[in-house]
């Protein structure tokens, strides 16, 4: 007796949408790509949220630097590109060793009213002057009645940044969440009507 | 899944070479953005922000300018360091090299306004020597420089197609912010969930913006910026129906130069003739702009 079995193709029509979905993966490059710079942004958003260390005024700088700058630049069949277009944040991620350039040194904020105003030279502090303490040489005002001077801003030639190890999300989560969303579309392509 | 494979490849590699990039490597700025910055023209002129708000978009954006400064030697300062900045270029200074940052832009525009004699004596918001009024310039355009290149970007097909949404959110707090839950209503926005979004190609967008772009800043100072919306989110709170294209489209500035030129006070139409030059032309009493510099 001959046993007959029919085996119907009933995966054909998936199988076709997954092949001409990776035929063409500009859409998923730039489904990536998308998602890499909302992530980057949504960290930078997250960082401007955080407490200064010294409890001063927080400035704008993550939004600013961060936020601001970060969009994706190319899409193509072979790959994204997404951009961080701020020298800052890339020193940050880096570290290293500031150096006075616009001047002969650096003036670094001591107060909370400094951090504020920025550097000496946009002028948001009237009557700075300079003098030494037994620390450092400073800019400092004289405050009140009796003239007491308020030391606003070191000088100093030189300063070290440390490595910032959070000034972009680690490349594990990158990893995870481009991974994640590459699934997801993978998915959303086999399952498409 | 190989090809799969090679794609993620390609998206983690530039984050991993901005972690492995030695510093004196060039870094690089937003290509639209860079685009824009260098398109524009420095315009002096004593024009209020009010007159200025009155002058066809497709000069405003090619226009560097701020209200009431007449100093050319300023307004190119301003535009030499605002191209830097945006590029990413370095400049020459006392001691080296160094990019420029808000704090240089602000210090090295007041030096050149006090030399020039510039400012109203006010030391506020309406002098051009004050940190606070530069401080407002660079901010205003490098954030509109940045967003116009992010939205141009956003207005790629496949872009457009993962993206078809975005979300005016606030990213910056203000001790007294507007009400932009009744702006967007009074301009005929929806909510989805009380959040304020919309297709990136719907005129909502121009309709929020004092400036009329379709991008942000929407307003001085607001704090206020926009996200992207994916097609799953979109379509699953309703922005957008399931499978439905959204055709992109940048807003051609340079055709409505021509429609909107009309109204425009003779001395204010002056002025801007004087200003651009060869750029424009007036024909039949309208606006345009000279074949050789189009686009």
């Amino acid at each position: 007796m001959l046993v007959s079995i029919n085996i119907k193709d009933q995966l054909s029509p998936q199988l076709d949408r997954v092949k001409n979905a990776l035929i063409r993966l500009r859409p998923l490059h730039a489904k990536l790509g998308g998602e890499l710079a909302k992530m980057l942004r949504k960290h930078f958003s997250a960082r401007q949220r955080e407490p200064n260390k010294r409890g001063w005024p927080k400035r704008k700088f993550w939004t600013r630097e961060g936020r601001q700058n970060t969009s994706v630049t190319a899409v193509s069949d072979t790959g994204a590109e997404v951009t961080i277009a701020s020298a800052a944040i890339a020193f940050k991620t880096h570290g290293g060793v500031i150096k006075a350039k616009r001047g002969r040194m650096l003036a670094i904020p001591l107060t909370a009213r400094a951090y504020a105003a920025g550097s000496p030279r946009e002028g948001g502090i009237k009557g700075l002057f300079f003098t030494k303490t037994k620390k450092s040489a400073v800019l400092a005002i004289a405050l009140g009645k009796n003239k007491k001077i308020e030391p606003q801003y070191a000088l100093k030639a030189s300063v070290r940044q440390n490595t910032d190890p959070n000034a972009v999300p680690a490349e594990n989560k990158i990893d995870e969440h481009v991974r994640r969303t590459a699934d997801e579309w993978l998915a959303e392509q086999i399952s498409a009507e | 899944m190989h090809k799969i494979a090679q794609g993620l490849h390609k998206v983690v590699a530039a984050l991993r070479n901005a972690r492995e990039r030695k510093n004196d490597e060039p870094l690089k700025g937003l290509p639209e953005a860079i685009e824009r910055i260098k398109a524009k023209t420095p315009i002096s002129g004593a024009l209020k922000t009010s007159e200025w708000a009155r002058v066809p978009l497709a000069l405003r954006e090619r226009a560097m300018f701020s209200a009431r400064v007449e100093s050319a030697r300023l307004l190119s300062a301003m535009q030499d360091k605002l191209e830097r900045r945006i590029t990413l270029t370095r400049e020459a200074v006392a001691h080296g090299e160094a990019y420029v940052d808000r704090s240089s832009f602000i210090a090295d525009m007041r030096k050149i306004a006090e030399a020039e004699g510039l400012g109203d004596k006010t030391g506020t918001i309406t002098d051009i020597r004050n940190a606070a009024r530069l401080g407002l310039i660079f901010d205003f355009q490098t954030q509109q420089a940045a967003e116009y290149a992010r939205y141009a970007m956003g207005q790629d097909a496949d872009m457009l197609d993962a993206f078809p949404a975005q979300e005016l959110v606030r990213i910056e707090e203000r001790e007294l912010p507007r009400d932009w839950l009744r702006r967007w209503a009074e301009a005929g926005g929806k909510l989805f969930g009380g959040r304020m979004i919309a297709l990136k190609t719907d005129p909502i967008w121009q309709r929020i913006s004092r400036f009329g772009t379709p991008y942000p800043p929407f307003d001085f100072g607001s704090g206020m910026g926009v996200e992207d919306v994916s097609r799953e989110e979109a379509e699953a709170l309703g922005v957008i129906q399931a499978g439905q294209k959204v055709a992109p489209s940048l807003p051609d500035f340079n055709a409505q130069l021509e429609a909107s030129a009309t109204g425009i006070p003779p001395e204010i139409m002056g002025k801007l003739m004087r200003a651009f030059g060869n750029q424009i032309e007036a024909v039949a009493g309208k606006l345009r702009w000279r074949a050789q510099n189009a686009g």
